[in-house]
């Protein structure tokens, strides 16, 4: 008996397993998370690409920038190796905080006795060649680190940019990516029919939406029963959006395509992401129904954090 | 010469390994509590027999409470003959040996109770009882029916505000994964949870107080026992009056007299306990003679 015992918990166990290799690929990352095995389709590849692409040219404009620099002190190599020779371990740690360009200057500074008037002269331009070379460098290096934030502040799903969709409003009218360009801010709530929360949030939704349009921002909503275009289902959304008083957009898509992969692995209802003009999602998802005050105070704080950024 | 055992001892004795797979198999999509995503593939369509949150990030089914109370609520009202016509059907065929092998609520009330501290008889508090008729009827039945928002859509109430399944099975695991989750978490939090431990330290000291007091689905499928098809027969000739079963029995059951009463899980300890072997279980049509079980 004990052994039929453990034969049956075997199987189930090697059956579970079974199972979970299953789901992996079923489940297929819909929100798509920091694992580099979602190579769905070549698309997110191209996004990705294009990230890291725009990443790589800044880091090659500094390392050409720095290139640059070199070669400045290649032309008069004698005198600038006469320059560092001044510089002792002491006097360069003690100015880290200092531009490179100044603590070069002090260097020349506190050897002046040195060199001639024409050699003097002579590094004095290319120390302010060089200020002018770190000047670019700095902005290129602020450049990079705001791609980086931008990246590191994105959503819980790890998902950066709201993938790209083609699809059509409740009204039939076709709509695609290009709306989030229209807005500074665009706030994407997924909901469906059957979600009571959410279906009593909409007015304080549409009451947002009126306040946002001020700002240039707008209000979207995905309803994700709607993915697959049901029109019974539309019908039903419409209808509630209606009796909410909730005049704002409502689009859908394939629940095939990454943007509907991605509304079809949400799991809880009401959600909120924040999507500004390039389509990249900022900072976490909200949970919850607006019509929560302390809920509605955090997104509208984002909101203006965005456009004031921009 | 009869076997010292009949199957019916080792189905009693097993139990708690039934429980253990049955739990797992409830909740089989063991991944999905890391990545703290919800099966939603077709399983979710069949409900499972026992009170096993649809929201478990590992669920492989739907829990049937939750599920009649998302179709009766819904704005548009249907009652839900799916759910109802399957919760009868599993009354008919098991009985409350759901609540006694295959819930795994049921089964984390058993172990609760394993562990060692004074123990209380309910024996006393048989009208507690009746609370779970009233929780069924009322929170599950009518409210989510009868309490609606102004689109006509009700909220599954006994999940919402009373069943402690949902916390330890959903909300706990989660929110540990998911920090917007964690984010909103709030009073009705704190009240779920409030349940959950109460329940927690109630089953230490009481033996399955969920199901005696609370449960929707027990108290369901209590109706059931007596016109089962699973049925616990004591053999008149067999049985020695010694009342060790009645004894045995957490469930504050007279065996001898109601082996079928509505408290029952079949869980058999009654069957473990008898000196007689005058205790087992017996499936079928018709009250059939006890036939003597031979190898």
């Amino acid at each position: 008996m004990k052994k039929l015992l453990v034969l049956a918990m075997t199987v189930v166990l090697a059956v579970s397993m079974t199972a979970c290799t299953g789901k992996k690929k079923e489940d297929a990352d819909a929100a798509g998370t920091e694992n580099s095995r979602e190579q769905e389709t070549d698309q997110s590849d191209r996004e990705n690409d294009k990230d890291t692409a725009s990443q790589n040219e800044i880091e090659q404009q500094i390392n050409d920038l720095f290139d640059q620099e070199n070669a400045i002190f290649g032309i008069n190599s004698d005198l600038w190796n006469r320059v560092f020779a001044l510089a002792d371990k002491e006097t360069v740690s003690s100015q880290t905080d200092v531009e490179y360009a100044d603590m070069l200057a002090n260097l020349i500074e506190s050897g002046k006795e040195q060199f001639t008037q024409e050699e003097l002269a002579t590094l004095s331009a290319d120390v302010e060649t060089i200020r002018e070379i770190e000047a670019q460098i700095a902005k290129l290096q602020q450049q990079l680190d705001y791609e980086d934030e931008s990246t590191t502040l994105s959503g819980a799903e790890g998902l950066e940019k709201f993938p790209e969709f083609t699809g059509k409003d409740l009204d039939g009218q076709d709509v695609d990516n290009s709306i989030f360009s229209e807005h500074a801010v665009t706030l994407v709530n997924f909901w469906f029919n059957g979600c009571s929360p959410c279906v009593e949030e909409l007015p304080a939704l549409n009451e947002l939406n009126e306040q946002l349009q001020e700002k240039g921002c707008a209000v979207i909503g995905i309803n994700t029963e709607t993915l697959d275009g049901d029109q019974s289902v539309i019908d039903e959304a419409k209808a509630i959006l209606d009796k909410q008083g909730a005049t704002y957009r409502n689009v859908y898509f394939d629940s095939d395509s990454e943007a509907g992969k991605y509304a079809s692995g949400i799991m809880v209802f009401p959600t909120t992401i924040l999507v500004d003009r390039n389509g990249n999602i900022i900072g976490d998802p909200v949970i919850g129904g607006l019509n929560n005050e302390e809920v509605m105070e955090s997104v509208m704080q984002q909101i203006d954090a965005i456009i004031a950024n921009e | 010469m009869d076997k010292k055992h009949g199957i019916s001892y080792f189905i009693a004795r097993f139990r708690g390994g039934i429980q253990a797979i049955a739990t797992l198999v409830s909740n089989i999509h063991l991944p999905n509590f890391i990545s703290g995503k919800i099966y939603q593939g077709k399983g979710k369509y069949v409900c499972v027999p026992g009170l096993n949150c649809y929201s478990c990030p590992g669920a492989a089914g739907a829990c049937p409470i939750g599920a009649f109370q998302a179709v009766v609520g819904s704005s548009k009202f249907r009652f839900s003959y799916y759910i109802t016509g399957f919760l009868i059907l599993i009354g008919v065929l098991f009985g409350r040996l759901i609540c006694g092998f295959l819930c795994p609520f049921g089964w984390f009330q058993d172990l609760l109770h394993k562990i060692p501290c004074k123990k209380f008889s309910t024996e006393r508090l048989k009208p507690l009882r009746y609370m779970k008729y009233a929780v069924l009827v009322i929170m599950v039945m009518l409210l989510p029916v009868f309490v609606t928002n102004v689109v006509g859509m009700g909220n599954p109430f006994f999940c919402k505000y009373l069943c402690p399944q949902g916390v330890l099975e959903g909300a706990l695991p989660l929110s540990a994964v998911n920090p917007s989750i964690r984010a909103v978490l709030g009073k009705l939090f704190t009240w779920k949870s409030g349940i959950l431990v109460t329940v927690i330290i109630l089953s230490m000291l009481f033996y399955r107080p969920f199901c005696k007091w609370l449960c929707p689905l027990g108290a369901f499928y209590s109706l059931f026992n007596r016109v089962s098809l699973l049925q616990l027969k004591v053999d008149e000739e067999k049985c020695i009056g010694c009342g060790k079963c009645r004894t045995a029995c957490h469930m504050d059951v007279d065996v001898t007299k109601t082996p079928n009463h509505a408290e029952c899980i079949r869980c058999g300890a009654c069957v473990k306990s008898c000196p007689a072997h005058a205790i087992c279980y017996r499936y079928g049509f018709g009250s059939g003679n006890i036939r003597a079980k031979k190898k």
